[in-house]
């Protein structure tokens, strides 16, 4: 997960309220998904995992995200191929469960407790969302 | 039609639940609704302060709820506008003395007299919260611009999302300052509606007025004032009613984020 640096890198010296908008989206995914940073780092470790089984890709090419749209929460993973790369898999027909490159996944939510229900939780994505997302976005476009 | 209650909760306490409810209050009677507030904070009354009818209690909810009195001998009659009435919570009694039950039985008694029966509720998540929320038809959420209200204000949305019927809930952004807000120290209101996503009932700025007139006991909006933050109580009062009012969104002067915000359904 990107830290505050990350987001803020090679910006001008942000704002303070800059800085709180970002901070509030960061501890709203903890509080929203019920999940701490060391489970959703674990979770992001399994998730990139998986995919390797089935795509010759390295770990940095993988960049789990959680996006926000109206109030649904999104876990996004966003694939980065290397066309130099010989991808045996994706010319094999797709097992059934496998993923596509540009899956998207609306987490189940985690408990019928009170709290709020859906896992996973938003920001706003910094690099382009993936197409199947936004064709399977609710809402028109984004906020800038 | 029988009257539409609303619960005004926060989450985090301190952020403007019971100014906003007895001003909300003022300025719907001031419409010529038929008003009833709810002190829902049983043992920490405070809405009777801040509409100055402190000295005016006999009965409180609790009486009410054991049977010590009826409904109506409970309820203060505001005599400075006309009906509008305040139901007390009581002083001396923990919140368990009512329940969630008891709470849509008495609300369902008001409902045919009155056009609005607002219920301030107590900040937290837990009992008193839950009594607050059992009779509401809408819910207003309070919120301030810096990121603890936000943050508890998100709990109290996904608390009230989860419920099992479907409850209408707006936001309400308390005490924003624009120029801290266009200096970047202040979330925008902007900045707020993209994490709480939310419908944006409207925006209060930071009043000095606000702490004068709870001194008075004479809530902003009975004296026709014309501070910003009357002003903006009576839009949102209009707008409860039905009325199209712009909003005043004090960060933008091209009426770019209105746009957006209207384009995205968020803004009435």
């Amino acid at each position: 997960m990107a830290s505050l640096f990350d987001r803020f890198m090679g910006r001008k010296e942000p704002s303070s309220a800059e800085i709180a908008k970002e901070r509030l989206k960061l501890v709203l995914v903890t509080d929203r998904s019920n999940l701490s940073p060391e489970k959703l780092g674990e979770m992001q470790a399994e998730i990139i995992g998986v995919i390797k089984r089935y795509l010759n890709i390295e770990d940095t090419d993988v960049l789990i995200k959680y996006e926000q749209r109206d109030r649904k929460n999104y876990l996004v993973a966003d694939i980065s191929l290397n066309r130099d790369h010989n991808y045996a898999a994706l010319e094999a027909p797709a097992a059934p469960g496998s993923v596509a490159d540009d899956a998207v996944w609306e987490d189940a939510p985690e408990s019928p407790a009170d709290d709020a229900a859906d896992a996973g939780a938003g920001t706003d994505a910094d690099t382009p969302v993936d197409a199947a997302a936004k064709a399977n976005a609710d809402s028109p476009a984004e906020p800038d | 039609m029988g009257a539409r209650v609303i619960t005004v909760t926060s989450g985090k306490g301190g952020v403007g639940k019971t100014t906003a409810t007895a001003n909300l209050a003022v300025s719907l009677a001031s419409l010529g609704k038929r008003v009833v507030c709810v002190d829902a904070d049983i043992g920490l009354r405070n809405l009777d302060v801040v509409m100055g009818l402190e000295n005016r209690i006999v009965y409180d909810l609790v009486d009410v709820v054991e049977g010590r009195c009826r409904l109506r001998q409970a309820m203060v009659k505001d005599k400075r506008v006309a009906d509008l009435y305040l139901l007390p919570a009581a002083q001396t009694r923990d919140k368990t003395a009512v329940s969630p039950q008891d709470m849509i039985a008495l609300t369902n008694q008001l409902r045919t007299d009155y056009d609005f029966i607002l219920i301030d509720s107590p900040a937290g998540i837990e009992w008193g919260f839950r009594n607050a929320l059992a009779p509401a038809d809408e819910v207003i959420v309070i919120t301030n611009p810096e990121a603890p209200a936000v943050r508890d204000a998100d709990r109290i949305i996904g608390l009230i999302e989860a419920e099992e019927r479907r409850i209408p809930t707006s936001l309400l952004i308390n005490r924003a300052k624009p120029e801290m807000i266009r200096r970047g120290d202040m979330l925008s209101v902007n900045d707020v509606m993209e994490i709480l996503s939310i419908r944006l009932l409207g925006v209060i700025p930071d009043d000095e007025m606000v702490l004068i007139s709870t001194n008075r006991g004479m809530p902003l909006a009975m004296d026709n004032h014309r501070t910003p933050a009357a002003e903006s109580f009576r839009n949102i009062a209009r707008r409860l009613t039905g009325e199209k009012v712009p909003l005043e969104l004090f960060d933008d002067n091209s009426g770019i984020f209105r746009r957006l915000l209207r384009r995205l359904g968020l803004v009435s």
